[in-house]
């Protein structure tokens, strides 16, 4: 009842509960007076309603008018999420209808509403249970974003513990060439990727994708600013009660900088799970293939096939960002800042 | 024991949690989902995939086995034919009854077989009277004939010296006009010369200037003249007379010549001679028969097929009756269709399972075409031993055929068509997102030869092709298989 009412008036819980209750208790002393014959009390009871509601009206569009123009942006964000998941509810009619253009089987220009006529589950069921290539291409995902995820905070995160608080010679030079490297697209390193891959015999396993994830640059740039951003004091003071430097890193150093290694997660699992390039490149059996490739080999007449696909695919990046929200926008700002 | 207690004893707060705490939760058991469905859409796979058995292309030859179901019929039926229009009186052998040599058919009515030995008995006597008077009359008529040829050769000598004289009295009349002629010229020559000199044509007008006796010894030399241009004549008619005449009487000759040579009567008492003997033939005939009783008998064993007469009517031209003998053995016949005939030739070995499993081997004697009310057939038969079973039984022959060696044959289970054209699914091996997988693939085929097993195959096929031979579903080009567990 509270939820329904507050969706009507769009006003906040206690101010309804409140004006609930005057209302009511108003029309008991005005039913008490009206039962005995007092009719112009009436009249007097509707005013006052009237002019209680339009005054909570006003209030409401007074703080509801500042969001109209982000609200209309973030339409424009939402709406090929919401045509994706309602596309992946339409049946193979529908779509075939509403794509028609773009399958060439008729002219003019692609039709989309914003829900189903007749909504249907049958290419949710197609995709879950009766399409294993689906679940080979999405445990390869989870192998390959695993391990790498994995090797990345064995590799990365000593690394950017080391950049963080070790004086070396060089130490400037190789932080520098780290940003260099974490830069420079795929393209630039794909021909001399694929010849070290090829002489150390790892192409067309996935090695080849995980290993060079593994040593990505990237986590170990965004850790090393986590890391940087411990209070010095701290761990010498662990370093005078006799903590080694690893107890240090293990039992301090990860502790402490758990959000910027969350974040490097995060932005790593993103990156891994939606790898297209580099299986494209290093991965020739289709069997090694990750979910990324799964849509370009879906025929033309399965697009409902395709767009649950795509919702299944998007809902482990989703759940892992929410996870990792909050460490991931410290990251991002950790990222952005330059040295 | 704490947390035990509060493990089993855990109640959902009642505040909301929010979405980022919640989300390796919701991210955990979303793997979960993942793998049920894993499982789930594996199963699903497992189960769709049609299973197939696949065999390799093999050189064999083709044999076509004809397997069709017949009869046996008699292998020839004995006509029963006796005298005509007597009474039958009754039957004893009904159609489709065994029947052994001497067994009665059916009987005559006595008193109709009387009649009609009486009736013969007249007729013969009839008969042998007619042929005594044209005997008689065949005599006569030859010396009559004889008679008319002497007169016609008297006639013919009588024309020729008939003929002969008239000829020679106008050859000495010409003669004589001749000598007239010559003996008169030769006195008046130089008058006749100096007038006619073959320059004045007869009868021409004489000048009047000419003498008395010039004009006499003109006349009297064409009158001369003209008598022998007569006689000459007259001789020429002679010869023309007597040819005739000759002729005439040749011809006379002749006619009576050939009148001699037939004589009507003669013939026709021979006729009536021959009819005598048909006629004693058939008294003995109905002798024998009113002496037996007038029972006509089977000529031998067998079944009768057919009883052509009924008890009281009398028995006509046609025969009687029809006993299909089984003493020279049965026929055995059946109908092939035009497709079957491909297989089947005269003198094919052919096995004849007959009641009782009872297998007789011979061989195809006939094959003729007959047309039945559902089209063009072709009956088959051929010839069983007398002992190999009962007239009427029911059996299946067999004719098996070998082709040559077809160097690739296939069985016929793994032929497809698409319209006119036929096609075999062969497993191949293909890299998919699943690992190596088996699928069909569609290779166009010619069939040169089937039978009911194995067709022999030309194409894009080789003896390593692994065929799909059978399957537990429909299975179409580029779909997944697996393979039967033998």
């Amino acid at each position: 009842m509270k939820k329904r009412f507050r969706k009507i008036s769009g006003c906040s819980a206690p101010a309804l509960r409140g004006r609930k209750r005057g209302i009511t208790g108003g029309l008991g002393i005005r039913r008490q007076q009206a039962q005995k014959g007092d009719t112009p009390l009436k009249y007097a009871r509707f005013w006052d309603t009237a002019k209680k509601y339009f005054r909570e009206v006003k209030r409401v569009k007074k703080s509801l008018l500042p969001l109209v123009f982000p609200g209309i942006l973030a339409l424009f964000v939402w709406l090929p999420l919401v045509f994706l998941i309602s596309g992946s509810l339409m049946g193979s009619e529908e779509l075939t209808e509403n794509l028609a253009p773009v399958l060439g089987s008729a002219a003019g220009q692609v039709q989309w509403t914003l829900l189903p006529r007749y909504p249907t589950l049958r290419p949710y069921v197609e995709l879950l249970l009766d399409s294993p290539e689906f679940f080979v291409m999405f445990w390869n995902s989870v192998k390959i974003t695993a391990l790498t995820l994995l090797g990345q905070l064995a590799v990365g995160a000593p690394a950017a513990w080391g950049f963080a608080w070790f004086r070396f010679p060089g130490k400037k030079l190789l932080l520098t060439l780290y940003i260099v490297l974490m830069l420079m697209p795929f393209q630039v390193t794909m021909v001399s990727s694929y010849l070290v891959l090829n002489g150390l015999s790892l192409l067309d396993t996935h090695w080849a994708v995980i290993l060079p994830g593994v040593f990505s640059t990237f986590p170990v740039f965004i850790m090393t600013r986590f890391f940087q951003g411990i209070p010095k004091g701290v761990l010498e003071s662990a370093a005078l009660d006799g903590a080694g430097h690893l107890r240090i890193f293990f039992t301090m150093g990860l502790p402490l900088g758990a959000p910027g290694v969350m974040s490097a997660m995060v932005l790593s699992f993103l990156e891994c799970w939606n790898l297209i390039e580099q299986p494209m490149t290093f991965l020739t059996t289709p069997s090694l293939w990750p979910l990324s490739l799964y849509l370009p080999n879906i025929g033309p007449g399965q697009a409902g096939l395709a767009l649950a696909a795509s919702v299944a695919t998007l809902v482990p990046a989703v759940l892992v960002f929410l996870w990792g929200q909050k460490d991931l926008e410290r990251g991002i700002i950790a990222a952005s800042v330059k040295e | 024991m704490m947390k035990l207690t509060q493990l089993i004893f855990w109640r959902p707060s009642d505040e909301p949690r929010p979405l980022s705490e919640r989300a390796p939760r919701l991210l955990a058991g979303f793997l979960a989902v993942m793998v049920l469905c894993t499982l789930l859409s594996r199963g699903a796979d497992s189960l769709t995939v049609p299973k197939v058995t696949v065999e390799n292309p093999v050189s064999a030859a083709i044999t076509h086995t004809t397997r069709l179901d017949g009869t046996l019929e008699p292998q020839r039926e004995t006509l029963v034919v006796t005298v005509s229009g007597i009474l039958v009186d009754s039957i004893q052998a009904q159609p489709g009854s065994q029947v052994e040599e001497g067994d009665p058919l059916f009987t005559f009515n006595q008193d109709s077989l009387e009649k009609a030995l009486l009736r013969q008995r007249t007729q013969l006597q009839k008969l042998r009277l007619e042929w005594e008077g044209l005997k008689n009359a065949a005599s006569l008529e030859d010396k009559q004939k004889a008679l008319a040829y002497d007169r016609a050769y008297e006639d013919y000598s009588d024309a020729f010296d008939r003929s002969y004289d008239s000829l020679e009295d106008a050859r000495k009349t010409r003669k004589e006009a001749l000598v007239a002629l010559r003996e008169y010229y030769q006195q008046h020559q130089a008058v006749i010369d100096r007038w006619t000199g073959g320059t004045l044509p007869p009868g021409t007008s004489l000048p009047p200037e000419t003498d008395e006796e010039t004009r006499e010894i003109l006349s009297r030399y064409y009158a001369l003249k003209g008598e022998y241009e007569a006689a000459d004549e007259a001789y020429e008619g002679a010869q023309d007379s007597r040819r005739d005449a000759w002729k005439a009487a040749q011809r006379a000759l002749e006619d009576a010549q050939l009148a001699l040579d037939y004589n009507d009567s003669a013939r026709q008492g021979e006729i009536a001679a021959l009819s005598c003997v048909l006629e004693e033939e058939s008294l003995r005939e109905l002798e024998t028969l009113l002496n037996e009783g007038g029972v006509v008998t089977a000529p031998e064993r067998g079944v009768v097929s057919q009883m052509l007469v009924t008890p009281g009517q009398a028995t006509t031209e046609a025969a009687a009756a029809m006993v299909a003998g089984e003493e020279s053995g049965f026929l055995f016949t059946a109908q092939l269709t035009q497709e079957q005939l491909e297989y089947v030739a005269l003198g094919d070995e052919a096995t004849i399972t007959l009641p009782g499993n009872r297998s007789v081997k011979t061989q195809v004697v006939g094959l003729q075409n007959v047309e039945d009310g559902q089209g063009m057939m072709t009956r088959l038969t051929a010839v069983v031993p007398q002992d190999s079973g009962t007239l009427g039984a029911r059996g299946t022959v067999e004719i098996t055929r070998k082709t040559g060696s077809y160097n690739l044959c296939v069985p016929v289970s793994a032929l497809h068509s698409d319209g006119s054209k036929k096609y075999l699914l062969v497993l191949e091996e293909q890299e998919t997102v699943l690992g190596a997988q088996l699928t069909a693939r569609r290779v166009d085929v010619q069939v040169e030869d089937q039978n009911e097993t194995r067709a022999a195959v030309a194409g894009a096929l080789s003896r390593e092709d692994r065929v799909i031979v059978d399957t537990s579903k429909t299975v179409r080009e580029g779909d997944r298989v697996r393979l039967m567990a033998s």
